[in-house]
Order: structure tokens, then sequence, then C-alpha cells
């Protein structure tokens, strides 16, 4: 079958490199950098296109495969889900990539970094469209890899190179391990392909290695979204990043390791065997979470730590197992993608601009660099779940759906975390408005900066009193996967 | 008898697999304790594949499969490497515990 | 109405322009404002009067409506928020004779007051910020009163909150001159203070009436007006099937408006507000903000009418019963505290809280029985409207002085009459109008409210209609005193000073008077109107609006049972009017005009009188005890709680939970060192050697390890400690993996499949 046009767009990273190496042969300023801006605006409206594609088709959803059919070739199955998934990454990619333009302009290798941060949302969104186990596991390492050498990137210091390491280590024992889970999934459907697996897996009396799977399958992708007590790579690693890579790790990877999870658990359970245990690692997840942040010294480790919690509140929706908790869950990532991601942003811009990352001393910030101080405390605010922000929108959602299907202590757990993690976003507010200590200067970012967070800060309030149109899109997402599934495996069985 | 005695290589290749990674201190180690755990999935998908064979040949999806994730594997490992000299170079040590700075 | 739903959002805005761009385009020019603040602060002013004049216009459109009695009612924009298990929140605007009326008033009255300020404000540093408030207020207030559900009226009603908030506080800088209170020995507060005051206490009113909302939504479903309504048969009966949570809902729900409009006992602020400019309180204390709450009830009424007469729920009449008493009860008690102020804008503002309270015992007493619903919610509205524009006259015209003469208290003033002729006349004017003298206006409005509790008939309303009645004699003694203290009499040695300086007083320039006396031509309009509509009927204002009134009630489909005014009804709420009016004129002819009695000799000799006095001036002493039992008994019990539980209790806790904290991490470091680390230092050569039984030793520390350090550092977690697990080394976090691996497996999947190991 014809590969569609916008699926072209995967080769963004071969694209960016060529234009990149052309730009530095040639001499020619900022061409891989127009490049990489260039391209990454262009998947976001490539997944635009396939979302129109999509939504024309009449069972919901698009099958793309390479030579053979399946379940031989690989293939990508997209729906809804998918779009949503892709759409968060693409966004957040677009964001990040504008905002390095200016804050690693005094960075080497250039090129490099800007290849490898297409490749990783290339790897992502692969990993949204996947339709079979194998493709998935493919798009995981490319995703995985790109990210390993980022984190790292700064490689003269030692903090990157240190967390970089162990992240490495966790990460690829994760990847290891879903590829050994899929190995037995393998050996019991005979297949990869998510439709065939789930008709011959879902349904069946549960035994011992299907136990097994499920056990792998968790502790695979949750390594990689960060759940407790397999989160302890993240606080190192996501901190130690370059800003716009901490908001790419934090916004999106973590989440598309809960999309993994997510994806793979509806196809091969049923929710009421996963319920429990998955209940009680959210639970454990946003504590520990925000107990830990509670009294981080260093504000990119916090934020850290903050995202630990929100990937509890995350798995709510999962617990929940319903259409609606899966639709606040997937609602939860893509606003907890630009919450974070900005949050990350306008804290890069803090370090970059007084050259210090410990809270204690940025006292004052708030009126030095009021714009960016202002982005930031949306954010917290959204991050907090303060009515007028997405943030509480799709925590109500999620918290509201654990009511729903008699989880209703899980619900109250996550309020009570809420209420909790509001303790450390206005610790960080009340230092940035102190007045600032003697001798103490910095001056606003520079506005290509500024003027990011800022249009993500206007979309956090937007969705957060017009949520309308996401709430919709996130419903059809979860709709796709948790009750189109027969829709699904007839279309591609039929 | 056949069953069992994969079976039986692919958990014991997983086991120290993980063994490998909880108690070694050497770097390289730990990246051969990686490299043990990709190995025991990728026995896993050949012995699988064995099972599922339809009219005499094993199923050519399994060992494609295989083949994929072998150089998948040694991209990781080489991406791995790399982050070990790097390490090396830093703290002069191969000793995974001594790269504790980053804590709490 | 129909054909709405099938368009998109512009082209209902295209449709409908009035009732959006009334509300949007003062926001938009609030926000604008900063912008035109770069072009110069003239062209700024210019600015926010054009955006006001807009609002106005997208105002007048409506009237055409009214006339043609074919409105068209709810306009729905678009979905905004879907609630699961309810209807969709939806953006709309509700277009009937009660929005219409109300919201023209207030932007007119908000138009004519901004050019007022344009000269009141002249040279002020912050104006920016002032037009901000300015024009926001007329956006939230005109959201609010446009607004077809309850949840966009609240976010209009707190907008308006804050406007108030931010303009009582205008002055922030809190300089001595603007402190109000006093005069001393009083207590004096600083103009933040007052707005802080006044922002707090209708938040407790907001909390109620939130409270009141939940309630309904969840029973009712929806939280637009119009399907309330219709559907109040289905859910009025389900709230009311729990006992007594029908008749709380309502007192809940009065929270709001009786905070909003500073009703007994939330009417604590409304004099303080008076620390604003006095435009400002012109606009919002006295016209426009504190009259939501009016609306609201009116609004609202409809569905406990029903609840009270067609599906015969007695605790539905609560509603109507508290809003009554506690109209008639401030209506009195703030007409009492305003013979005895001696601030000049402070007696405005008790007399605003008095007449509100008017407009609250009308629509109370519309309640009371069948037959007055509405002769009730006429008088409401009518005397809304009136009141709002002779207070806004006398608000303006007090400024005015103010403006000329430097100083807030009455004593300081008099003999004003022949420096400024035209506010005399006025301010006359108005305070006859509240003083209900026919044929002006306030006659009309307050007769109204007599006639409407005169047709109820029942021992009730006619109780509260004595209390009224007393009231109005009060409003007459009042009126008289403050014009005689103000414009007659002597020169005060305050204006003698000012002369020898100087400083003389003058009239206030044209670009002043000029909308007071529009403002007080409709006052004397409207009152000539109501003395032609008794002989033709058809000009009567008050047979206007109840016509449309009924229309509308009508459309909802509300059985109305409308008495014919009998002309005894009249004659007798005449009566009881005139001798009001002559009880009050001639105690303050004796005590003011004709100075036969010297008051503050026949107080102050009396001693009777002189704790009476002392009562009142101290407004009833519930100011003082709210201080004393919510501000500072609060501060005191923080105090106390500090002082006892917190130092003496949970100090110790926290240190002994520390204590034992550090003590575990002890023993579990003695049993890293001498146990855990020995054993993987074993390196691979000793592996070999060792073989199996060093394997055997390595599984058992495992098991240690996951027993002793991970189960335990989780609880700790919990106490700020966890962090140990982020000990940074890899291959814990590694085991960490393992364990969860285990658990899942082991413990997760055994106790499924085998019900338990």
């Amino acid at each position: 079958m014809v590969i569609p046009t916008p699926l072209l767009m995967m080769l963004s990273p071969i694209v960016v490199f060529l234009l990149g190496f052309l730009g530095e042969e040639m001499k020619i300023e900022k061409l891989r950098e127009g490049a990489a801006v260039v391209m990454s605006a262009v998947s976001v409206a490539a997944v635009y296109m396939l979302y129109l594609m999509l939504k024309s088709t009449p069972d919901g959803i698009l099958l793309f495969h390479l030579q053979a059919a399946p379940p031989l070739g690989a293939c990508f199955e997209i729906d809804m889900l998918g779009i949503l998934m892709a759409f968060s990454v693409t966004l957040l990619t677009f964001f990040a990539t504008l905002y390095s333009v200016k804050y690693m302009e005094h960075d080497t290798r250039l090129t490099e970094f800007y290849t490898l941060l297409a490749a990783m949302s290339v790897g992502m969104m692969g990993v949204a469209f996947a339709g079979d186990l194998f493709t998935l596991f493919v798009f995981w390492e490319l995703m995985c890899i790109a990210s390993y050498v980022l984190v790292a990137f700064r490689k003269d210091l030692w903090g990157p190179i240190e967390a970089g390491f162990k992240y490495f280590v966790m990460s690829a024992l994760g990847a290891a391990v879903i590829f050994f889970a899929m190995a037995f999934l393998y050996g019991m459907a005979g297949t990869v392909n998510f439709a065939q697996l789930s008709d011959a897996l879902r349904g069946q009396p549960l035994n011992m290695w299907l136990y097994m799977v499920f056990g792998m399958l968790v502790v695979g992708f949750g390594i990689k979204s960060a759940i407790v007590p397999m989160h302890t790579w993240l606080p190192d690693a996501h901190p130690e990043a370059p800003s716009p890579i901490s908001a790419l790790l934090s916004g999106v990877v973590i989440a598309t390791g809960l999309y993994g999870l997510t994806r793979v658990l509806f196809l091969t359970f049923d929710p009421g065997m996963f319920k429990l245990p998955i209940a009680f690692l959210a639970v454990l997840t946003m504590t520990l979470g925000n107990v830990m942040a509670l009294r981080q010294s260093d504000i990119k480790r916090l934020l850290a730590y903050s995202s630990i919690a929100q990937i509890g509140y995350m798995l709510v929706g999962l617990a929940a197992g319903t259409a609606y908790g899966v639709m606040g869950l997937f609602l939860h990532v893509f606003n907890h993608s630009i919450m974070k991601g900005m949050a990350f942003l306008a804290s890069g811009s803090i370090a970059h601009e007084t050259g210090t990352r410990d809270i204690k001393s940025l006292r004052g910030v708030g009126k030095m660099m009021p714009l960016t101080s202002l982005c930031l405390f949306i954010a917290l605010l959204g991050l907090g779940g303060v009515p007028g922000t997405n943030g509480f929108i799709s925590k109500y959602h999620l918290f509201s759906a654990a009511f729903g299907s008699g989880l209703g202590w899980l619900g109250i757990m996550g309020v009570l975390n809420s209420a909790l993690s509001m303790a450390y976003y206005l610790r960080i507010m009340q230092v940035l408005l102190a007045s600032p200590d003697e001798g103490f200067k910095a001056k606003e970012a520079p506005v290509l900066m500024v003027a990011v967070t800022l249009v993500m800060a206007v979309l956090i309030v937007f969705l957060g009193v017009w949520p309308a149109p996401i709430i919709g899109f996130a419903t059809a997402a979860s709709e796709a996967l948790v009750n189109g599934l027969s829709t699904f495996i007839g279309a591609v069985l039929g | 008898m056949n069953d069992a005695v994969y079976l039986t290589a692919i958990f014991a290749l997983f086991s120290i697999g993980f063994y490998c990674l909880a108690v070694k201190r050497n770097m390289i180690r730990i990246l051969l304790g990686i490299e043990i755990i990709l190995n025991a999935g990728n026995l896993a998908f050949i012995y699988f594949a064995s099972l599922h064979s339809g009219g005499g040949f094993v199923d050519p999806l399994g060992q494609s499969i295989v083949i994929m994730s072998i150089i998948l594997g040694g991209c990781v490992i080489a991406v791995g490497l790399s982050l070990v000299v790097y390490a090396y170079k830093h703290f002069k040590t191969m000793d995974v515990r001594k790269l504790r700075r980053l804590k709490w | 109405m129909d054909p709405v739903a099938a368009m998109t959002p512009l082209e209902v805005i295209m449709k409908y322009p009035g009732p959006w761009l009334a509300w949007i385009l003062p926001m938009l020019g609030a926000l604008s404002m900063p912008l035109f603040e770069r072009l110069g602060t003239k062209i700024r002013d210019y600015a926010a009067v054009a955006w006001g004049l807009t609002s106005v216009l997208s105002a007048a459109s409506m009237i055409p409506w009214l006339f043609s009695g074919n409105y068209p009612g709810d306009i729905k924009l678009t979905t905004w928020i879907n609630f699961p298990g309810g209807s969709p929140l939806e953006v709309g605007v509700l277009v009937d004779p009660l929005s219409i009326i109300v919201c023209n008033v207030v932007a007119f009255i908000s138009f004519l007051i901004l050019v007022y300020s344009t000269e009141y404000m002249h040279g002020d540093k912050h104006l920016t910020r002032f037009w901000f408030f300015f024009l926001f207020f007329i956006g939230s207030m005109l959201l609010l009163v446009l607004s077809d559900n309850l949840i966009q009226t609240m976010v209009g009603w707190e907008g308006v909150g804050i406007c108030s908030y931010g303009l009582i506080g205008y002055y922030y800088r809190d300089a001595k001159e603007r402190w109000l209170g006093g005069p001393p020995p009083h207590k004096m507060f600083p103009p933040s203070h007052a707005g802080m005051k006044a922002f707090v206490v209708t938040g407790i009113g907001d909390v109620f009436i939130l409270g009141a909302i939940f309630v309904i939504f969840n029973y009712a479903g929806t939280l637009n007006y119009v399907d309330l309504i219709a559907t109040a048969h289905q859910w009025l009966p389900q709230i009311a099937a729990v006992p007594g949570l029908l008749a709380v809902t309502a007192i809940f729900f009065l929270g709001g408006p009786i905070g909003k409009s500073a009703q007994f006992p939330l009417h604590e602020w409304l004099p303080e507000a008076m620390a604003g400019p006095t435009s400002v309180s012109a606009l919002i204390h006295a016209a426009t903000m504190v009259k939501a709450g009016v609306y609201l009830v009116a609004r609202m009424s409809p569905i406990f009418y029903l609840g009270t007469w067609e599906m015969h729920l007695p605790e539905a009449q609560v509603f109507f019963i508290v809003i009554a008493c506690v109209g008639a009860f401030t209506c009195f008690m703030a007409a009492s505290q305003a013979l005895v102020s001696v601030e000049l804008k402070k007696i405005l503002a008790y007399s605003t809280v008095s007449q509100i309270g008017y407009m609250m015992l009308a629509l109370g007493v519309s309640g009371l029985s069948e037959g007055a619903y509405v002769a009730g919610l006429t008088a409401g509205v009518f005397h809304l409207m009136s009141h709002a524009l002779f207070k806004a006259a006398l608000f303006l015209g007090a400024g005015s002085v103010i403006h000329a003469i430097h100083t807030i208290y009455t004593f300081n003033m008099g003999g004003l009459k022949k420096y400024m002729p035209i506010t005399f006349i006025l301010m006359v004017i108005a305070t006859a109008s509240l003083a209900g003298i026919p044929p002006l206006s306030g006659f009309w409005s307050k007769d109204a409210v007599f006639i409407a509790c005169l047709v109820a008939n029942t021992p009730l309303s006619l109780t509260l209609l004595a209390v009224g009645a007393v009231s109005a004699a009060m409003t007459f003694f009042y009126s008289i005193r403050y014009i005689k203290l103000t414009f007659l009499g002597h020169e005060s040695k305050h204006i003698e000073e000012m002369e020898q300086h100087g400083h003389h007083p003058h009239e206030a320039p044209q670009i002043m008077w000029v909308p007071i006396a529009i403002l007080v031509g409709l006052v004397c309009v409207i009152g000539l109107l109501g003395l032609a509509g008794f002989f033709v009927p058809s000009l009567s204002p008050e047979l206007f609006i109840e016509h449309l009134l009924h229309d509308m009630l009508h459309h909802m489909g509300i059985p109305l049972h409308t008495h014919h005014l009998e002309f005894p009804t009249i004659l007798t709420a005449w009566g009881t009017s005139a001798a009001m009016l002559l009880i009050g004129g001639i105690l303050g002819w004796l005590f003011y005009l004709s100075r036969r009695v010297d008051s503050w000799e026949f107080v102050s000799g009396n001693s009777t009188l002189k704790p009476v006095h002392t009562f009142l001036f101290n407004r009833w002493y519930m100011n003082s005890t709210y201080y004393k039992v919510f501000v500072y008994g609060l501060i005191d019990f923080a105090k106390a709680v500090f002082a006892t539980l917190e130092s003496k209790v949970f100090d110790k806790i926290t240190a002994f939970v520390s204590d034992s904290t550090i003590a575990f991490g002890k023993v579990i470091h003695v049993f890293e060192t001498k146990v855990y680390d020995p054993a993987i230092n074993v390196g691979l050569v000793n592996f070999f050697v060792e073989g199996g039984k060093m394997l055997y030793n390595d599984f058992e520390f495992l098991l240690d390890l996951s027993l002793n350090r991970g189960v335990p550092a989780t609880m700790t977690g919990l106490h700020n400690q966890v962090k140990k697990l982020q000990s940074g080394v890899l291959s814990y976090n590694i085991i960490y993996v393992v364990i969860v691996f285990l658990v899942l497996i082991l413990g997760f999947g055994l106790t499924q499949m085998y019900g338990g190991i």
C-alpha cells in the first residue's frame, strides 16, 4: 500500500540532518535551526492532515502497511487515540524546537541536537501510530536512543553523564523487559499485530503466563513512565538535560510510556483484572512524587518530582478502566504536556538568565523577569489544578472517573495529593515574588523564549475556560480505545 | 522435555541478566547484563517461532523480529559504551557506585 | 428562537448584536486602556467615554423589543462545558423584559457617571487603572444581567465584586485624608481595609449561593434559567422530598443577594465602601452593583413561586418569607442609622441600604399570597429603576460638594446654597424623590411597594408594611437633615477657614452638573408620567412594567392570578405615605428647618434619647460585634490554638516522629555497612571460587534487602524521609524494579488465581 504523504514527515530527522550538514559546510547561518523549526511545524500540520483523513473514514481507523499485509509486514494502525498522542508530541516538539533556537545558541554540535530532537519526536509518533508490537518496539528504541544522547548532550559536565548513564541502564532494561513480554505474547497468540493479538487473547481465562506478561508490561513500560518505585532515574535525568529536552521528556516521553501501557493492557486484558494493582501503584506514585517534591531545593528537580506525581494522577484514569477514565487520562496527558513543558521552559529561562537552579537564591526573580515568572505561575497553578486552568479540567475528570468506577478511595487520595502538591507550587511562587537580595540582578529572557512560554500560557488558560474542543477530541480517542475495540479488530482482520 | 529445556534457558538468562544489573559494579558488566536480557528475549522469540511452525517451516515472523532486535540491541549498547567512556573521563573509575553525586 | 440552534456563533452575534456587544465591548475597552494610555491621557479619557457609549447604544438597541413585545428570549451561542450527568453548559444571553430594563438602566447610568468622572477624577495619576476597573465593571454587570445561566451570572457576579474591591481600594496608598470612619475618637480605617472588608463580607454570601447552586444543579441537571423554570415541576419536588433541604437551599441562595445587596446581616461593608472615589460610590454602591442581588432574586423568584403555589411545597415559601423579613428589617435599621450619621456619603449609603430593603420587601411579599406576585415583582423592579436614577444623582451631587470643599463631614458644610445653586436645586429634587414626595418617581415606586404589601394582605405582609411605613417617615426626616446641614444655615468653621485662605467654594463645572441634571430630569419625567398614568393608564410606567413582566411570566408558562387593583387599596397606600411624610416632615421641620428645637440639646438633655443616639451612631453595635467575634476573635483563637495545641502537642509529635525516623535510619545504616556491603563486594573471581554457595547467599541478601529496605523506605517516605529511596545507587534502583516485578507476579497473580496464598 502506498504510504500517504503526511506520514512522510517521519523522515524529518533525515531532512534536518542533511540541511544542517549542508548549512555547516556552506556556512549558511541558521539553516539548520530553520530546517528544524520548519520540519517540526510541518509535523504538526501533517498530524492535522492525518486527523482530517481519519475523520473521513467510516470505521475510524487508518491502516498503512509496508510490503506484506499483517501479520508479516510492519504496519501503522492510526486511530483517534494515536492522533491525540501524536498531536501532543508534535505540538510540544514544535514549542521546544522554537525555544531551543535561542536557548541552545551557544552550544556546539547543534546539527546532532536538532536531528536527535526530531528523531525522538518521530519515535514517539511511531509508538503512537504503531499497529503491531514490533513496530512499537522499533520506534520505542528510536525514541529511547535519541533521548539517551540528548540527556547526556552536555558531555563535558559530570551531571548529565551520570544522569544519562543511570537513565540509560534503567530505560534499556525497561525496553528489554518489554521485548521479553512481547516474546511471550507472540508465543501465546502467534502474532504481534494488535488486532489479531486482541482477538486471540482478550477474554481468555487468565493463566500464570498472562499474569507474568502483565507484570512484565507494567515493569517495562512503568520504568519509562516513572511509576514508583521504578522512577529513580527520572529525578536525575530530567533536570540534568538541557531545558527544552527536559520539557519533552517530562511532557511527552513519560506519557508515551503510559500510552504504550494503556494500549497493550486494553488490547490484552479486561479492565477488571488490572484495576487494583494499577490503583495501588497510582497512589504510591502520586504520594511519593508529592512528598519528595516538598523539600527540593532545585527548581527543575522539583518539577521532575511533580511529573512523577502527575503520572500518578494519570494512572488513576487507567485504574478506573472505563472509557471516561481513559478520556481523563489522555486529556491530562495533553494538558500536562503543555503545562509541564512550559514549566520546564520557563524555569529554563530563569536558570539561563540567573545561572542558578537553587530555589532559595531565586528571590525576587518575579520582579526582574515578570513575563517569564507570570508564565511559570500559570503553569504551576495549572499543575496544582486551580480552576480556570486546563489542569483543573482534566484532574476533575480523572477523579470523578475514579468515583464513577467504584474506586472512591482512589479519588479521595488524588484530591488529597492535589492539595498537598499546592504546598510546593506556592513555595516557588512565594520565593519568586519575595523582595530580591542585595546585588542580585537578572534581566528578562530573550524575546523568542518569552514568546514561546507566553503562547503556551495562553493555551493553558484558554483550554481551562474553553475545554469543550479538547474534551471532544479526548472522548473520541477514549471511545476508539475502549469501546471501539471490535471495530478496530474488524477493520484490520476483515 | 524439549520445551522445558528452552524455557529454563530463557528464564535462566533473564535472571542472570537481572542479577548482573543489580549486583555488578563494573559499568561494562552492566551493559552485558542488558545484552543478556535482550538475548533472553531473542531466544524466546526463536523458540516460540518454532512452536508456530506451519508446513515444516518455522514462523518467519519471529525470526525476522530477532534479526531486527539484534541490530537494535547493538545500537543501544553502542550508545551505552560511549556513555561509559565519558563517565570514565569524569569519574576516573568504572565502578558504577561511585556515580552517586546526584541523589535526593 | 429555533433557527439560532443551526447558526454558527458568529452568525448568532451578527443576528442579535445588542445583547452580546453590550458586555463584550466594555470588557474589550477595559483591556484596551493601557494601549490608549500610550497615545496620551486625554485620548484615553475620551476612549473610555466612547467605549461606554458603545455599551449604551448596544443596550438601547434592545428597547424596541420591549414595545413590540416580541423579544428573542434565550439566545445560545455555543457549548461551553460538557458536564457528566447533566445538560451541557452553554454560553448564551437571555433577553426578556426583566433583563432589558435592568441592563438599560445600568448602561445608561454608567455612561452618565463615566462622563461625570472625566471631570471629577481629572488629574489623578492612576486613571488608567480607574478606567480599566470602571469599564470592566460595566461589562461584568451587563454580563451578569444578560446571562442565561447561573454560572455565567456568577462569572459576572465575581467580576463586579473584584471591580468593586479594586475601586473601593482605589486610593490604596492609604493617605490619611482618605481614611474613613470617625470623626476621632472613633476608629478610622484606610481605604484598602474597606475594600478588603467589602470583598470578604460579600464573599461570605458568595460561598452560600455557590452551595445552593450545587444543590440545584445536582437535582435539576441544568443551570439555564429557562430550563430551570420549565423543568421546575420535576426537580423541585425532588429537593423537597428531603425534609428541610429546600428551605436550606432557598436560604443559602439568598445568601448571595443579601451579601451583594448589603442586606442584614451582611450589610456592614457598604458604609465603609464609601472610601472609594465618589463617582464610584454612585455607580457601584448606589445605582448598579448593589442591585445585582435584587435582580437575581427577581430572576429566580418564578421557580419558588411555582413551588409555593403550584406544587404546594410549604418549604418553597421560605424563600419569600426570609427575603421579605430581611428586607423590611434592613430598611428600618439602615434608616435609623442614617438619622445620626455625620458623613454625607455615609448617610446616602445607609439610605441606599434602606431603599434596597424596600425592593427586597416587595419581592418578598410577592410570594406571600398568590395574587400579589406580579404586583410585588413590578414594585421591586420599578423601585430598582427609580432608585437607581435618584440615588445616582444624589451621590454625584454629594461628589460635587465634596469636590468643592474637600470634606466628608456634614458638620463642616452648611450654607452652600449660595455657592452652588444648581447643585442645590438638583439635590433637593432628587432628595424629594428619595423621601417620596409626590409626584416624583420615588413616590410612585415606593407606593407600589406599599400596594404590593396591601395586595398580599396576610398578617405578615401588613406587619412588614408597618415597618416600611415607619422607615418612610425616618427617610423624610434624615433627608431634611442632610439638606439642611449641607446647604442651608450658616457656613461652618471649615468653610470660613477656606474663605480666609482664598479658596471660595465654587459651583461644579458644567460637565459635572449636566449628568446630574439629566438624571434628575428623568426622575421628574417618570414622576409626571406616573401622575399622567393616573388619568391615562397607558402612560403609567408602573403599569407598563407590570404589563411587560406579566407577558414575560406568561411566556415562561407560569399561571398567574392577578387582582384588579381596587381604589381603596390605592387610597390606603397613599394615605400611609402621606401620613408618614407628615410625621417625618413635622419632626424635621421642628428640628432642622425652623430650629424650634435644637437637636443636639434635645438629645443630650434627654436621658432616654442619649443612649439611643449612641446606639444608632455605633451602628447598633453590629460592626464592632462582627469585628470582635469574627476578626479579633479568630485571631485570638488562632493564638490560643498555637499556644496550647501546637506548641504543646504537635511539636512534640513532630519531634518524636523525626527522632524515631533517625533512629530507624541508623539501624538500616548498620545493617548496610556490616552485612550488605561486604557481601556485595565479593568480585567475579570469588564468584567462581565460591560457586553456588555464594549465589545462594546473595539471593538471601536480596530478599533481606527487599524486606528491610524497600518496604520500610516507602513507609518512612510519608515522613519526608523517603530520600533514602533516591539513593543515587544504580543497583538499588534495579532491585526496586525486581521487587515490583515479583510483587506483581507472585503477590497479585497468585492471589487472583488461587484466591489467596
